[in-house]
C-alpha cells in the first residue's frame, strides 16, 4: 500500500508542479543576490542569506530557510489535506476501501507518502540550492574556502555536508506536525481545500502566537516553535537543545493527530 | 473498539504528552537545611567554579533606544538566549543567540572579542574600567555576584528551594533596607551542591512582572572544552580592534565635583575619580555622569519623544521598571547631568538640584 | 452469500434503512429494486463495510462484516454509485494501482489479468489513454473491469447501467450473464424494473428503507390461475362465460387455468379466439402492489412483510 501511495505521488503531475513552484522562490532570490550583491541587513531576512554572498556552499541552507516558514508548510498542508479528502472527492476512496485496504493502513500509507513528498521537496530545493549557489554565488574558490559556522569557527567541507544533511533531515522532520494535522482534517471533510486551509490556519495561529509574550506558556506546544532550530546545527558546538525538543514535539504531533485521524476515520461512514 | 473509546484513547495520549513533562518539571524539591547566611557563604565560595550551560534571560526594562545605548536596551528590554562556557574570570565565552545568527563574546585575559555573525565582524577590545552592560552580565552567577555586595545581614532571608535546570536550588531573598531604593527584592536560587547561582530575579517596587529574570535551563559543572573557548577570526570577516561603546562615551565626560552625599545617600568610594560618582549602598545606588552636548543633546531629544518620560523645569525623568533616570535641562557652557540608578525618581531629582547648587548655578538659568 | 438480519441505519432522526433481512444465495442474480432514495445505496455500502450499521448484522460469504472485511472483500468485486479513477492516469495504470493496493492481487499475474479484464469489458484498445479522456460509458466499463480483476465470487453492482447508451446496456447485460455462467453470484442494485426483470433470478424490493418483498422472480411471476382471452367476438364470449369472466381493456380475464379446455369451449360455441394464455403479473405490478401495500398499512402490508421476513 505504501509503495502504491508513493507511486501515485510521483506520477501525479501536481506533485512536480508544487515542487517546481517551491523551488522557484530560492532560485529567484539567488539570481537577485547574484545580480545586486545586496544581502539583507543584519537581524532581518532568512537565516544564512547574508552569508551566502561570500560563501555559496551555504545556499542550500539559505534556500531551505527561505521556503521553511511559509512555502514548504503550505505545500505540505495542501498535499496532506488532499490525502483522504482528495480520494473521497474523486470517489476513489470507496474503491480503495472495498479493494480492501485497511483504513489504518491507508492512513499510515498516506502519511508516508506525504513524508515522501517532503523528502522530495527538500532534496530538490537543496540540490537546486547547491547548483545555483555554486554557479551564481560566493566569490571564493570553492575548493579552498572554509565555511564559517555561525559561531565564527571554521567548518571543513565534510562538516558542512554533514551538517547540511542534518539540517535537511530536521526540516523534513519539522513538517511532520503539519502533515499529521492536515491528514486529520482530511479525514473530517470531503473537500481537500478545507482540510488544507484548516492546517494552514493552525500554522498561521501558531506563528502569530509565537510573537506574543502573553502566549509564552503555549510556546512549547506550538508546531512552529522549533522550526528555526535548524540554524542551531550550524553553531559550534552544535546546540542540540531545541533540535531535540523540536523532534520530540513533532513526534508528539504525529502521535496525537494520526491517532485522532485513526479514531475518526476507522469507523467513519464513507458516503462519498 | 467503538468510536468513543478510540477518541478516549487519543485524548488520554494527548493529555499524557502534555501533563507528564509538566509533572516531571514540577515534582517537589527537598529543601536543604541552610539558613540565609550559610547559603550566602556557599554562594560566595562558588566564585571559581567552572561550568557550561544554557541561560534564558527575560528583561522587562523599557529603556529608550539611542545609538549608544541600543545594545543595552535590547539586552534588558527583551528575552535573550545565552550559551556560556566559563572556565574562570579570565577565560569565558558567552553567545547571545538570535533566530538567524548569534553575537558572541570571547574573553581571554584582559581582552574581549565580539563576534557578530550577521555582520561577519569580529571586534577585539581591551577591557575598560567602565563599560556598558553586555550579555555576560545577564548570567545568573555574574548578576548574583553584582547584587550580593555591600549588604547587611538583616536584608537576607531564605526562600524555599525550587528546581532549576534539573537541580535542587534553595533560594535567598535580598530585601534592600535603603528607604530610597526602587528595588523591592532580589531573589537568588543557587545550586544546593556547588553554590553556583542558577537563577536571579529582580523585583521592582509594585511591579507585576520582574524587570529581570535570568535562569539556567541547562547546566554542566566542570571544565568546559578549550575548543569552545578559543576564537580565531575567520577569513573574510571584518576584524577591528575597537567598536562603539563605553570608551567613546567616556571621552565626553567632564570632571564631576564629588559630594560626600547626595539626597541623603552617601558617596561610594570605590568609583574612579573624575569619570562619574556613585551614591547609595548595595543594590540601591545611582550614578552621576556629566555629559557634554554631543551626547546629551541627542539623548534629550530621544527622551522628549519617548513615552513615559516626564519633562519639566528640573529636566527629563524616566522610569523603566525599578531603574530611574534623570537628565538635567540644557544650559550653555555647562555639562548636563545624567543621574541613573535603582532609587526612586524623587531622590534623583533632589540629587540633581543639589548638584546644581554645588556647581553654584542658579536653578532655572538659561533654559532649553 | 449475503445474509443480513434486522439491518438498520439511522442518520440522526432519519431512518434510512429499517430492519432489512436480505438473503442472497450462491448462484443468484439478485435484483435489488428500489426507487431513488429508498435506501438502496446505503444498504449496499453497509454490505461492503463502507457505512457502519446502526444495528443488525451483515454476513458476506458466510463471514461477519465489517469485522472480516479484509478476507471477505478480497473475493468481492464492487461497483458502488458510479465508477471512479485517477483522471491523469491510464485505465491500465489505474487497475494496476488498485490491484497492488490490497491483498490477493499477485504481481506475477497482474499484467495478464488486467489485459484479460480490459478485453472482457471491451476497453483493450483504449488502455493507454488517460481516464480523463474517457466517456462515461468507458469509465463505467473500467469500473466493472476493476471489480472483475480478481474473478470475484460475489459481484455487488450498484446501478451498473447508469449513463450507458442502449448498446452499452445490452453489452453490460450480456457480460453479467456470462459472469453468472462462470459461477459468480451477482447482487444487482437498480431502480430499473425492466433491467431486473430481464436478468435476475431473485428479487428484493426496498421501499422507504424497508424490504417489502423478497422472492424468486419465477414465483412472483407464476400464473395467477386465470386465463387471458383475446377475441374479436367480445360480446359473444362474455355471454358464454357469464359470471366467470371479467373485462380488462379489450381482453377478457377468465377464472380457471386450463387454457386448452377454455379454448375448446369457446371454439365449440363459435367464438373466434385471437389470443389465449395463462395470466402472469408483470414485475411492475408485483412491485407496485408490494409498495402500495407497505405505504398504506393494513392486513396485506403486514402479510407481505411477514412473508419477506420468513424467507
Amino acid at each position: 500500500m505504501i509503495l502504491v501511495e508513493l507511486r501515485k505521488l510521483v506520477r501525479r503531475p501536481r506533485t512536480w508542479v508544487t515542487i517546481g513552484l517551491l523551488d522557484a522562490l530560492p532560485t529567484l532570490v539567488a539570481v537577485l543576490l547574484a545580480i545586486t550583491d545586496l544581502g539583507p541587513s543584519p537581524g532581518t531576512g532568512p537565516a544564512f542569506l547574508s552569508a551566502v554572498l561570500s560563501d555559496g556552499s551555504l545556499f542550500p541552507l539559505a534556500a531551505l530557510g527561505i521556503v521553511l516558514p511559509l512555502f514548504l508548510p503550505v505545500a505540505v498542508a495542501v498535499v496532506a489535506g488532499e490525502a483522504i479528502a482528495g480520494e473521497a472527492q474523486g470517489g476513489t476512496l470507496r474503491y480503495l476501501l472495498v479493494r480492501p485496504v485497511g483504513r489504518t493502513r491507508l492512513l499510515v500509507a498516506k502519511l508516508v507518502s506525504v513524508v515522501g513528498f517532503v523528502v522530495l521537496a527538500v532534496l530538490v530545493v537543496a540540490i537546486t540550492g547547491y547548483v545555483t549557489g555554486a554557479l551564481l554565488l560566493g566569490d571564493q574558490p570553492v575548493a579552498t574556502s572554509v565555511t564559517t559556522s555561525v559561531s565564527g569557527s571554521g567548518l571543513s567541507q565534510e562538516e558542512v555536508w554533514q551538517r547540511t544533511g542534518l539540517a535537511m533531515g530536521y526540516v523534513m522532520l519539522s513538517m511532520l506536525g503539519v502533515a499529521s494535522v492536515a491528514l486529520f482534517f482530511s479525514t473530517l471533510t470531503d473537500t481537500p481545500l478545507s482540510a488544507a486551509l484548516g492546517a494552514m490556519a493552525l500554522l498561521i495561529a501558531s506563528t502569530l502566537l509565537l510573537t506574543l509574550d502573553a502566549a509564552d506558556v503555549l510556546a512549547p506546544y506550538l508546531p512552529t516553535r522549533y522550526w528555526l532550530a535548524f540554524v542551531d546545527l550550524f553553531r559550534d558546538p552544535i546546540l542540540w537543545r531545541d533540535v531535540i525538543r523540536g523532534a520530540l514535539q513533532q513526534g508528539a504531533y504525529v502521535l496525537v493527530f494520526l491517532g485522532a485521524a485513526w479514531a475518526n476515520f476507522t469507523t467513519k461512514d464513507i458516503t462519498s | 473498539m467503538t468510536t468513543a473509546r478510540r477518541w478516549c484513547l487519543v485524548a488520554v495520549a494527548a493529555t499524557l504528552l502534555v501533563v507528564v513533562p509538566l509533572v516531571v518539571s514540577a515534582r517537589p524539591v527537598a529543601d536543604p537545611s541552610l539558613d540565609a547566611q550559610q547559603l550566602l557563604a556557599r554562594i560566595r565560595a562558588a566564585d571559581n567554579i567552572a561550568y557550561a550551560g544554557y541561560v534564558e534571560a527575560h528583561g522587562n526594562l523599557p529603556l529608550p533606544t539611542t545609538d549608544e545605548f541600543n545594545s543595552v536596551a535590547n539586552l534588558f528590554g527583551g528575552s535573550s538566549r545565552l550559551r556560556v562556557w566559563w572556565e574562570s574570570d579570565d577565560a569565558w565565552r558567552v553567545d547571545r543567540l538570535s533566530a538567524s545568527g548569534e553575537t558572541d563574546l570571547f574573553h581571554s585575559g584582559s581582552r574581549t572579542t565580539t563576534w557578530d555573525y550577521e555582520r561577519l565582524r569580529a571586534t577585539s577590545t581591551l577591557d575598560a574600567l567602565v563599560f556598558l552592560p553586555r550579555a555576560v552580565e545577564l548570567l545568573p552567577p555574574r548578576l548574583a555576584e553584582l547584587v550580593l555586595t555591600d549588604l547587611r545581614t538583616d536584608e537576607l532571608s531564605r526562600l524555599p528551594a525550587i528546581r532549576v535546570a534539573g537541580r535542587q536550588a534553595p533560594g535567598l531573598r535580598l530585601t534592600p533596607s535603603v528607604p530610597q531604593s526602587s528595588i523591592d527584592n532580589i531573589d537568588i536560587w543557587a545550586d544546593a551542591d556547588s553554590g553556583l547561582p542558577l537563577r536571579v530575579r529582580i523585583v521592582g517596587d509594585g511591579d507585576d512582572s520582574p524587570p529581570i529574570d535570568t535562569s539556567f535551563a541547562e547546566l554542566t559543572l566542570g571544565q568546559p572544552s578549550t575548543q569552545a573557548l578559543t576564537f580565531d577570526p575567520p577569513a573574510g570577516s571584518r576584524p577591528s580592534s575597537s567598536g562603539l561603546g563605553s570608551d567613546s562615551l567616556l571621552g565626553h565626560i567632564p570632571a564631576v565635583a564629588r559630594a560626600p552625599q547626595l539626597a541623603g545617600l552617601p558617596a561610594i568610594g570605590s568609583s574612579p575619580p573624575g569619570l562619574f560618582t556613585r551614591y547609595g549602598r548595595g543594590v540601591s545606588q545611582f550614578l552621576v555622569l556629566g555629559l557634554d552636548d554631543d551626547v546629551a543633546g541627542p539623548l534629550r531629544s530621544q527622551l522628549a519623544s519617548a513615552t513615559g518620560v516626564v519633562v519639566n523645569d528640573d529636566g527629563s525623568a524616566l522610569a523603566a521598571g525599578p531603574l530611574h533616570l534623570h537628565l538635567s535641562p540644557h544650559r550653555h557652557f555647562e555639562p548636563s547631568w545624567l543621574l541613573v540608578g535603582t532609587v526612586d525618581g524623587l531622590t534623583l531629582r533632589r540629587a540633581a538640584r543639589q548638584i546644581d547648587q554645588l556647581r553654584g548655578t542658579a536653578a532655572g538659568g538659561a533654559g532649553s | 452469500m449475503i445474509v443480513t438480519s434486522a439491518l438498520t441505519k439511522r442518520y440522526g432522526q432519519v431512518l434510512a434503512v429499517d430492519q432489512v433481512d436480505l438473503d442472497v444465495r450462491a448462484g443468484d442474480i439478485y435484483g435489488f429494486l428500489g426507487a431513488n432514495g429508498s435506501g438502496k445505496t446505503t444498504t449496499v455500502r453497509m454490505l461492503l463495510g463502507l457505512v457502519l450499521a446502526t444495528s443488525g448484522e451483515v454476513e458476506l460469504l458466510g463471514r461477519p462484516m465489517p469485522r472480516a472485511a479484509a478476507e471477505v472483500l478480497a473475493h468481492v468485486g464492487a461497483l458502488v454509485e458510479g465508477p471512479a479513477a485517477y483522471g491523469h492516469l491510464s485505465g491500465r495504470v489505474n487497475l494496476s494501482l488498485l490491484d497492488a493496493a490490497g491483498r490477493g492481487g499477485a504481481l506475477r499475474t497482474r499484467k495478464r489479468r488486467i489485459s484479460a479484464v480490459l478485453e472482457q469489458v471491451g476497453l483493450d484498445s483504449v488502455g493507454r489513454r488517460p481516464v480523463r479522456a474517457y466517456s462515461l460509458g468507458m469509465r463505467q466499463r473500467l469500473g466493472l473491469a476493476a471489480a472483475l480483476l480478481r474473478t470475484p465470487r460475489l459481484l455487488v453492482l450498484d446501478e451498473p447501467t447508469n449513463g450507458l447508451d442502449p448498446q452499452g446496456i445490452r453489452e453490460m447485460r450480456e457480460l453479467m450473464i456470462e459472469l453468472h455462467k462462470r459461477g459468480s453470484t451477482i447482487f444487482l442494485s437498480s431502480h430499473l424494473l425492466a433491467e431486473v426483470e430481464q436478468l435476475c433470478t431473485r428479487v428484493g424490493v426496498l421501499d422507504r428503507g424497508r424490504l417489502v418483498l423478497q422472492d424468486q422472480l419465477a414465483d412472483l411471476r407464476a400464473p395467477t390461475g386465470r386465463t387471458v382471452v383475446g377475441t374479436p367476438d367480445l360480446a359473444a364470449a362474455q355471454a358464454l362465460l357469464d359470471g366467470r369472466s371479467q373485462l380488462q381493456g379489450d381482453r377478457l380475464l377468465v377464472r380457471g387455468a386450463d387454457a386448452a379446455a377454455l379454448n375448446a369451449e369457446l371454439v365449440a360455441a363459435g367464438v373466434r379466439v385471437a389470443e389465449l394464455g395463462p395470466e402472469r403479473r408483470t414485475l411492475e405490478e408485483v412491485v407496485l402492489a408490494a409498495t402500495d401495500a407497505a405505504g398504506t398499512p393494513g392486513v396485506d402490508a403486514a402479510a407481505d412483510r411477514q412473508r419477506a421476513r420468513r424467507r
